[in-house]
């Protein structure tokens, strides 16, 4: 039998495995790199999110990871030598607080925004309609607003790094379905459904799905999936400027560059692994929106979809070794596509040089789950 | 008691189904889009345009049948126009919206008679102002009595450019040239189908008649190269082909118009019956991917029966006997009873249908597309056109190793705009095969929603309620 052999193998050609890829090529050291996925080009977790992206977090290496990701994404077009961009626009985040207590937790996470150079300021209820005239205005105490933080398209993303990580040298598969990983010599062999892989480290990049591939190593890590459902309108005009989340309402929206508005709003699901659409779903989400976007009740959906979020017990980001020497984990909690240029750029240090010295390695370290030290976030998705 | 028995489309295949679960004792709850019933093919005026008949007058015959028989039940039935079906969830239950409201029904038995879209073939300028479908044309024509244009050119495939063209020429248009990608006699190849269908051929003779009266060229075995103009259509570019579709060198001739109507056959609105979860097969002449499904119209879905052109293109008489079948077939099955006894109370139905299947052996000769003609397109040529993505973003997105319907989606947007993929995604399939995709190819991943609905119908949404509320109710209730 014909068997693979690579230096590095990333399970998960979604934007952590692809960046975390592309990163590593950037070493330019003689590692070979394979990236191997189950599916198909954005078929995951990468292709169904909201596309928004923000730095204002309310701890500090959340803000960190952020901040590095959007400044990337800016020069993104030269970065990966993408020219056409991938519809990167920065026209701010908008957090809408309708209670005291969002207010104050915003007012909190300002006080360390400022710390950090994040260009956010809290908003009166007045500035809020100013900048989306089209809000409800009933109940609104006041906002933060980041004008820095953005918005850009997820498969662009996706195709921008697939290009370059091709064209720098590594190799990605799809249709590769990594049944299982095991010891073998000093590293590991996978048992794929493209005939076995031997790999000296592995990154595991398949985020909730992770424990699949971890459990049966003897790693345990609390990571589980949480099935979200979206939906898109028609194309409008631009009355949307910002991306915004009201915690009153469950909801994100985000009007993209074509026109269409995408709304996600999270909802009690029974935990299960079948992201199927689900009935109840429409009704939700679309009455929450004509709650707080009365005027664009108008607008037709043209379509809703379902995807998986990872859930971990703090809901922040897993990165690291794991207790397996040279199984490396990224699991991204939720946040994977705003941290997507941070993270591959840390994971692609930590799994070639075995360190990293960025801020979010200590607390995201995958131990903390056994010691206790979890790092909840304030201001939550 | 009284099964629930839910209908969707009100064309012939749709209201013919009604008819028959309503005359077998069901409650049937008839959803259509339209405010009148008829379909695509028996589409009414507004009765206050007042009569202008379109067609021959056998055909305005077969129209009159099929909706005087159904008017003689529509008020027994839950019948509600202006209505649409956008999604189907396990049970089946199916989502349906009207105005600003929604709602969900639990039937006991579901018939989807969702008809056809037609197909595009991409070809320079096809998106301009002023190309139009020919059945689009013909809609217009039917339904708001609009000539949509006065100098007109029919481009493309089957029996439809003919009919159009005459009821083009009758409505009081000037149709300079009627070019079929195939010879007529291409019909002959399947003599006995000829015969099984002759009163519709005799249809034809007619209308070619009259299109010979009117000096109209019928060219055959011609293609269009491109439609032209600054704003909108100025002109049409029509060649001559190889018999491949591929342009020949000679016979190239430029006809100045405003209207150029287009036909290449026809895309099954099967959304819904994929959304289901039915087991699909792929065939380009009958309408894409089509839902299997055995002589009484069930899908491989408990409970979802499956009639008309959306189940397999057959024309307007094929779909009326199929309704009558799964109307029957869906009542005995929802109550348990075996189907073996209808092949004797609808021998007729079954009989007519296998007679007109038969013909439309003949017409698929004429609706077979040539291999080449789905290089038309040039690199800007746009395929789907909700998202304007053009044809050599798609060869680029292949290139690079994206070679299934979702991955190009998802790589390129074509799809995911206004129409669903309606309209592209069997364009997409034979680029990505180069000539009709073989019956494996998956379509795109169906979601919610079949067709657009407004947030506010959404957000106004009554969950689903047991067959007998709606029984009784009859109207969409509406609950906060």
């Amino acid at each position: 039998m014909n068997i693979n052999h690579t230096d590095i193998l990333i399970v998960g050609a979604g934007v952590y495995g692809l960046s975390a890829a592309w990163w590593m090529t950037q070493h330019k050291t003689s590692n070979r790199v394979l990236v191997v996925d189950a599916g198909e080009f954005a078929s995951g977790g990468s292709g169904r999110n909201l596309a928004g992206m923000r730095m204002q977090w309310g701890l500090e290496f959340n803000i960190r990871l952020s901040q590095e990701s959007i400044t990337f994404f800016e020069e993104v077009e030269q970065r990966l030598d993408y020219p056409d961009g991938i519809d990167f626009t920065q026209d701010g985040y908008l957090l809408l607080a309708h209670d005291e207590k969002m207010l104050n937790s915003l007012r909190a996470s300002r006080r360390l925004h400022e710390e950090f150079n994040v260009p956010s300021e809290i908003l009166t209820p007045e500035e809020c309609l100013k900048i989306v005239p089209v809000l409800n205005p009933d109940g609104i105490l006041g906002g933060s607003f980041c004008h820095k933080d953005a918005a850009a398209s997820p498969f662009l993303w996706l195709d921008a790094l697939l290009r370059a990580c091709r064209r720098e040298g590594a190799e990605v598969n799809f249709g590769t379905h990594v049944r299982g990983l095991t010891r073998h010599a000093d590293g590991f062999q996978a048992d794929t459904t493209s005939g076995p892989i031997l790999a000296d480290k592995v990154l595991i990049c398949t985020d909730w799905q992770a424990p699949e591939l971890l459990k049966p190593l003897g790693v345990d890590l609390p990571i589980r999936g949480m099935p979200k459902e979206a939906f898109v309108t028609e194309p409008w005009e631009p009355v949307i400027g910002p991306l915004i989340t009201s915690y009153k309402h469950d909801l994100a929206v985000n009007q993209i560059g074509r026109g269409s508005i995408l709304a996600y709003s999270s909802r009690d699901r029974p935990q299960h692994e079948d992201f199927s659409s689900t009935p109840d779903y429409l009704p939700y989400c679309t009455r929450k929106f004509a709650d707080l976007l009365p005027s664009l009740s108008h607008l037709n959906v043209l379509r809703t979809w379902a995807g998986m979020v990872s859930q971990t017990p703090d809901m922040q980001a897993v990165l690291g070794e794991t207790d397996m020497p040279n199984v490396f984990v990224a699991v991204s909690a939720y946040k994977g596509f705003m941290t997507s240029p941070a993270v591959g750029r840390i994971m692609a240090e930590i799994v070639l040089n075995g360190h990293c010295d960025h801020p979010a390695v200590a607390p995201l370290h995958p131990r903390r789950f056994a010691t206790g030290e979890l790092v909840p976030e304030p201001l939550t998705v | 008691m009284m099964p629930t028995i839910l209908v969707v489309g009100a064309g012939p295949a749709g209201l013919m189904a009604a008819y028959e679960a309503h005359r077998r004792g069901a409650h049937v709850i008839l959803i259509d889009e339209a405010l009148r019933p008829g379909g695509q093919i028996y589409r009414q005026p507004s009765p206050l345009l007042g009569a202008a008949a379109i067609g021959l007058v056998t055909e305005r015959q077969r129209k009159n049948t099929i909706l005087e028989t159904f008017a003689s039940i529509a008020r027994d039935i839950d019948y509600r126009p202006n209505t649409t079906a956008y999604a189907i969830y396990p049970g089946p239950e199916v989502h349906i919206a009207q105005g600003e409201r929604s709602q969900a029904l639990r039937p006991d038995g579901l018939i989807l008679a969702t008809g056809v879209s037609e197909r595009a073939v991409p070809f320079p300028g096809w998106t301009l102002p002023g190309v139009l479908y020919a059945g689009g044309t013909q809609a217009l024509l039917k339904a708001q009595h609009i000539r949509a244009g006065d100098n007109v050119v029919v481009v493309g495939t089957g029996p439809l450019p003919v009919a159009l063209a005459a009821q083009l020429v009758e409505a009081g248009a000037r149709v300079h040239s009627v070019a079929l990608l195939h010879p007529m006699r291409r019909m002959i190849r399947k003599p006995l189908s000829l015969l099984a269908g002759r009163a519709v051929v005799r249809e034809g003779f007619e209308y070619l008649k009259i299109l010979k009266r009117a000096g109209v060229n019928v060219l055959q075995k011609w293609m269009p190269l491109r439609a032209e103009g600054k704003e909108r259509l100025e002109s049409v570019k029509l060649i001559r082909h190889d018999g491949n579709g591929r342009p020949s060198s000679h016979g190239e001739r430029r006809i100045v118009c405003d209207l150029l109507a287009i036909n290449f056959g026809f895309t099954a609105n099967s959304e819904l019956v994929r959304m289901a979860g039915a087991d699909l097969t792929y065939d380009p002449e009958r309408g894409g991917w089509l839902p299997l499904v055995d002589r009484f119209c069930r899908t491989s879905v408990a409970g979802i029966f499956a009639a008309g052109d959306g189940a397999g293109l057959g024309g307007a008489w094929v779909a009326a006997a199929d309704g009558r079948i799964a109307g029957a077939a869906a009542v005995q099955a929802v109550q348990g009873n075996g189907l073996d006894c209808l092949n004797r109370e609808l021998a007729t139905d079954f009989l007519e249908r296998d007679r007109h299947t038969r013909f439309q052996l003949a017409v698929r000769e004429t609706l077979r597309l040539p291999p080449a003609v789905w290089s038309w397109a040039d690199a800007d040529t746009i395929v789907c056109r909700c998202e304007g993505v053009c044809a050599d973003r798609l060869r680029q997105a292949m290139a690079d190793g994206h070679v299934t319907l979702d991955s190009i989606k998802r790589n390129t947007r074509a799809g995911m705009g206004w129409c669903g993929g309606r309209t592209c995604l069997s364009a997409i399939a034979a680029l990505i095969a180069n000539s009709d995709p073989p019956a494996s190819t998956k379509p795109m991943t169906p979601r919610p929603l079949a067709r657009p609905v407004s947030i506010a119908a959404l957000a106004q949404h009554q969950a689903q309620s047991d067959a007998t509320d709606t029984a009784t109710s009859g109207k969409v209730a509406s609950r906060q």
